[in-house]
């Protein structure tokens, strides 16, 4: 059984991301040896070497480079000897071919989802704002082609959000509300614990990953 | 179940089609500044979604929902951008905005109205005007 959990993150009143979760899968990797010129177009987005144009032979858009001759590329930075050069540029180089690149699947760092939570808070308080009727809650439920996000805003303005695959029919009422409990039982309620900090709670991490795997086997229907 | 209100942009975030029905809250801006907003709600979400998908490169929004509403996308190939609020139960959404669009793609693309669109002002043209109501009241959501 695939697992259709992919994501769960929960959000302070301020927008800040203080607990994350996600599902381990493992990211395809390729590695090709090319000669001069490269038929890939990369580009550097988000401090990475990204392919934007030209997918073919498992080398698909939004990759990015991984590694250069068995030499692991930081960034957009590989170390050449003493010398930290550009991928960008070192792969624009004849005399540096033919090159070995290994490319990898996108991945969501830790960087970046703190900023996707940044951005969710406000995309939420913009939907209220933009409602046609009275009364409206900020965004519940947002379904894309790829993947549902559930979210639920506790009293306190604390969101909840668990994003699972489009094909799943996972309810996320319970779990987000079950998660609700736990994030009382098990942040709130330790003296150790400062209200919209990070929760670092060996507790908390242990009760999350019984909920998910109740809930998935489930299809998320968790009974309290 | 009620339709609430569409919105039909251009590529560039230039509303140009703005209608109304059972709208019972304004946001309180004024209408060019609410237009501005929603588009880059819009904008700001899918580039939301890219980023948390990570497995592959085509993706689109279809909707949001709230408590009180749903908020349906539809993008065009050409970038035409139709956004359609509704009661959060309404069913069949999906296929009435295909529907508007394709008055819409009928009425702008005439030779006529080809210099219309060119323009900056809004085309709130009564033929088209017209053609969106009877297809939006005709669907089984609007009551």
């Amino acid at each position: 059984m695939t697992n259709h959990i992919q994501h769960l993150f929960i959000i302070n009143r301020a927008g800040s991301l203080i607990y994350s979760w996600e599902a381990r899968i493992e990211t395809p990797e390729v590695e090709k040896t090319y000669e001069w010129p490269i038929d890939v177009h990369l580009e550097e987005v988000d401090q990475k070497a990204v392919v934007v144009f030209g997918e073919k032979e498992g080398v698909k858009l939004r990759y990015y480079v991984k590694s250069v001759n068995g030499e692991v590329v930081t960034g957009t930075r590989l170390q050449q000897g003493a010398l930290q050069v550009n991928v960008l540029e070192y792969l624009q180089e004849e005399d540096n071919y033919p090159v070995t690149v290994r490319f990898a699947a996108p991945t969501v760092s830790t960087n970046e989802k703190i900023i996707l939570s940044s951005m969710f808070h406000s995309l939420f308080t913009i939907a209220v704002q933009l409602s046609p009727c009275p009364k409206s809650s900020g965004v519940e439920v947002l379904e894309t082609t790829q993947f549902k996000l559930f979210c639920l805003q506790s009293r306190t303005g604390v969101k909840f959000v668990v994003i699972t695959s489009a094909a799943s029919n996972i309810a996320a009422d319970s779990l987000l509300s079950k998660m609700y409990e736990l994030y009382t039982d098990f942040a709130l309620k330790n003296p150790f614990y400062s209200i919209d900090m990070p929760i670092r709670a060996q507790k908390f991490d242990e009760a999350i990953k019984v909920l998910l795997e109740k809930a998935e086997k489930s299809n998320g229907a968790v009974t309290f | 179940m009620t339709i609430y209100n569409l919105y039909i942009f251009d590529r560039e975030g230039q509303c140009l089609y703005y209608d109304e029905w059972f709208r019972t809250k304004q946001s309180g801006l004024a209408p060019i500044q609410e237009y501005k907003l929603v588009f880059g709600m819009m904008l700001s979400m899918k580039s939301f979604v890219d980023r948390l998908a990570t497995n592959d490169s085509n993706q689109t929004v279809n909707y949001y929902k709230t408590s009180a509403y749903k908020m349906t996308f539809l993008e065009s190939a050409t970038g035409i951008k139709i956004i359609l609020n509704t009661d959060p139960n309404a069913t069949g959404i999906r296929d009435l905005l295909h529907r508007i669009y394709q008055a819409w793609a009928e009425t702008a693309n005439s030779a006529a109205n080809l210099e219309m669109f060119a323009s900056t002002n809004p085309p709130n043209e009564s033929f088209l005007k017209s053609r969106v109501r009877d297809i939006v009241m005709k669907h089984s959501a609007y009551v």
